[in-house]
């Protein structure tokens, strides 16, 4: 064990030696101490609604995502390619971007009902812009000289368009996507505390008000979880697409 | 020879906060069918702006510019090399052909390997290369459709000096075994010399043919070649039509 290992796992046993020590004048049900965590834990694991919760959040989070994403893909593209960014379409679609998501939970209940759709919508709008604008912001970066050589070949607009602009801006999709999930994760728990039935967000509001705070922390813990796997798996993704990207002048 | 391109009264202005740039100023030449010709002037003359014009990248003002032969694709290499970042070696010089669903890729694209030196190279990409080898990427992929019309753009302006000299004898070599029509903008008047059948010197913007040179140095040109008496005086009476133009 080296020493900056060391140094992590001292930090982790001195703060839960700290938590137990605070745990002991407080109140458990408001403070619950490192051991009743354990048990909270378990308690979570033994039964099968946290893996219903997460399903049916993982779900929206997914099916929201890729609703964002597929049209923030085809309009960043055009609108790159076309220069209309500069024009009345592209900065009334830009001023949308300031609309908080979840200002949007109070309409798509009016809208869509309490069911699924409004929840992918406002989860297809936090994904939307952050994948949107990455693509605008690379289309204006690019250098025009690579489509040139593809028009030299007397390449067709659906052969540049598919063989040199979209690779080229694969990489700041994935990074955009990358941005939007993190945003999406966030305003998916917030989303569910009003208006859902199931999810893990919906769990931690109904936790919240049986005082089970020991279990709210479990979902937390799982909220942690999940938030990092994805992350990681979209920056893999990136990775192995954006391999030609540090290095390349 | 025949002509193969046929250019009239070629102007090209470009806007910039609505101020109005000449970048090319009324050029008129032709261009035989097979002849390898260097555009020579300072930077900034509209060398460039005149090759874009001709390969139909930018639209010129006004002017016309003919092809006489109007079949087969073009070629261009640029100084950037521009290739393509996520593509291989191979995939980079299949690119064209790809694009004109040519029959014969892969065929191609391992004789052009061989010609070109990049054996062993085939799955490496354009970051994990030199300067010189992408620029002989650069070239593969612009021969790979055999173009009938080759324009270069200070392909070898950022190279060292020997790497350049061997890009220029692979050059030489290609013309004279395929015989395209090679226009190459160059601001080394060496290079011009070395290279060309004609040169044409440009002046400084806005952009106008000064003199067109015929170069009639003996093939095949070698090292021994640039230190010729003959070369030296064609490199004198460029150089004073360069410093001469004072407008």
């Amino acid at each position: 064990m080296n020493n900056k290992n060391l140094f992590s796992c001292t930090v982790f046993i001195g703060l839960l030696l700290m938590w137990f020590l605070l745990s002991f004048n407080a109140n458990p049900y408001i403070f619950p101490s490192p051991s009743k965590i354990f048990f909270a834990f378990l308690e979570v694991f033994s039964q099968t609604t946290f893996i219903f919760d997460s399903l049916s959040s993982l779900l929206r989070l997914i099916a929201g995502f890729f609703l964002g994403l597929i049209p923030a893909v085809i309009l960043g593209i055009l609108i790159g390619q076309t220069s209309v960014d500069s024009s009345s379409v592209g900065k009334s679609l830009e001023s949308l971007r300031f609309v908080p998501p979840l200002a949007l939970v109070p309409l798509m209940i009016l809208w869509f009902g309490i069911g699924e759709f409004s929840k992918y919508l406002i989860i297809a709008w936090t994904v939307f812009f952050p994948v949107y604008i990455s693509i605008l912001l690379s289309s204006k970066n690019m250098d025009t000289k690579l489509i040139w050589v593809a028009k030299s070949f007397g390449a067709t607009k659906k052969q540049v368009l598919l063989k040199v602009v979209f690779p080229y801006l694969m990489p700041s999709i994935v990074s955009g996507a990358r941005v939007g999930m993190g945003l999406a994760f966030s305003v998916i728990i917030a989303a569910e505390l009003v208006g859902a039935f199931s999810g893990l967000g919906f769990r931690l509001w109904f936790f919240q008000s049986v005082f089970r705070v020991d279990l709210m922390l479990v979902y937390i813990a799982l909220l942690i979880f999940y938030g990092f796997v994805l992350d990681r798996f979209l920056k893999l993704v990136g990775n192995k697409l954006f391999f030609w990207g540090e290095k390349y002048e | 020879m025949n002509n193969e391109i046929e250019i009239k009264e070629l102007t090209k202005d470009y806007f910039t906060n609505k101020k109005k740039i000449k970048a090319i100023d009324n050029i008129s030449f032709n261009v035989k069918s097979g002849d390898f010709v260097s555009v020579v002037g300072p930077s900034g003359c509209g060398k460039s702006t005149l090759l874009n014009c001709i390969a139909g990248f930018v639209k010129q003002s006004s002017g016309k510019i003919n092809f006489i032969k109007d079949n087969g694709s073009i070629g261009v290499v640029f100084q950037n090399r521009e290739l393509f970042p996520w593509l291989n070696v191979s995939e980079n010089i299949a690119f064209g052909l790809d694009v004109q669903n040519s029959a014969k890729t892969k065929k191609i694209v391992n004789r052009l390997i061989k010609k070109m030196d990049l054996g062993g190279f085939e799955e490496s990409y354009p970051f994990e290369l030199s300067i010189g080898m992408q620029q002989r990427v650069g070239l593969a992929r612009a021969l790979a459709t055999n173009p009938r019309l080759l324009l270069m753009d200070e392909p070898f302006g950022s190279v060292d000096y020997l790497t350049r000299i061997k890009l220029q004898e692979l050059l030489m070599h290609i013309w004279e075994s395929l015989k395209p029509t090679i226009i190459f903008v160059t601001h080394d008047i060496d290079e011009a010399i070395f290279l060309g059948e004609t040169i044409f010197v440009m002046s400084k913007r806005p952009g106008k043919i000064l003199k067109e040179i015929k170069v009639d140095l003996p093939r095949p040109r070698t090292t021994k070649t640039l230190t010729s008496k003959k070369f030296n005086q064609i490199k004198k009476e460029v150089l004073e039509i360069l410093v001469n133009n004072k407008f």
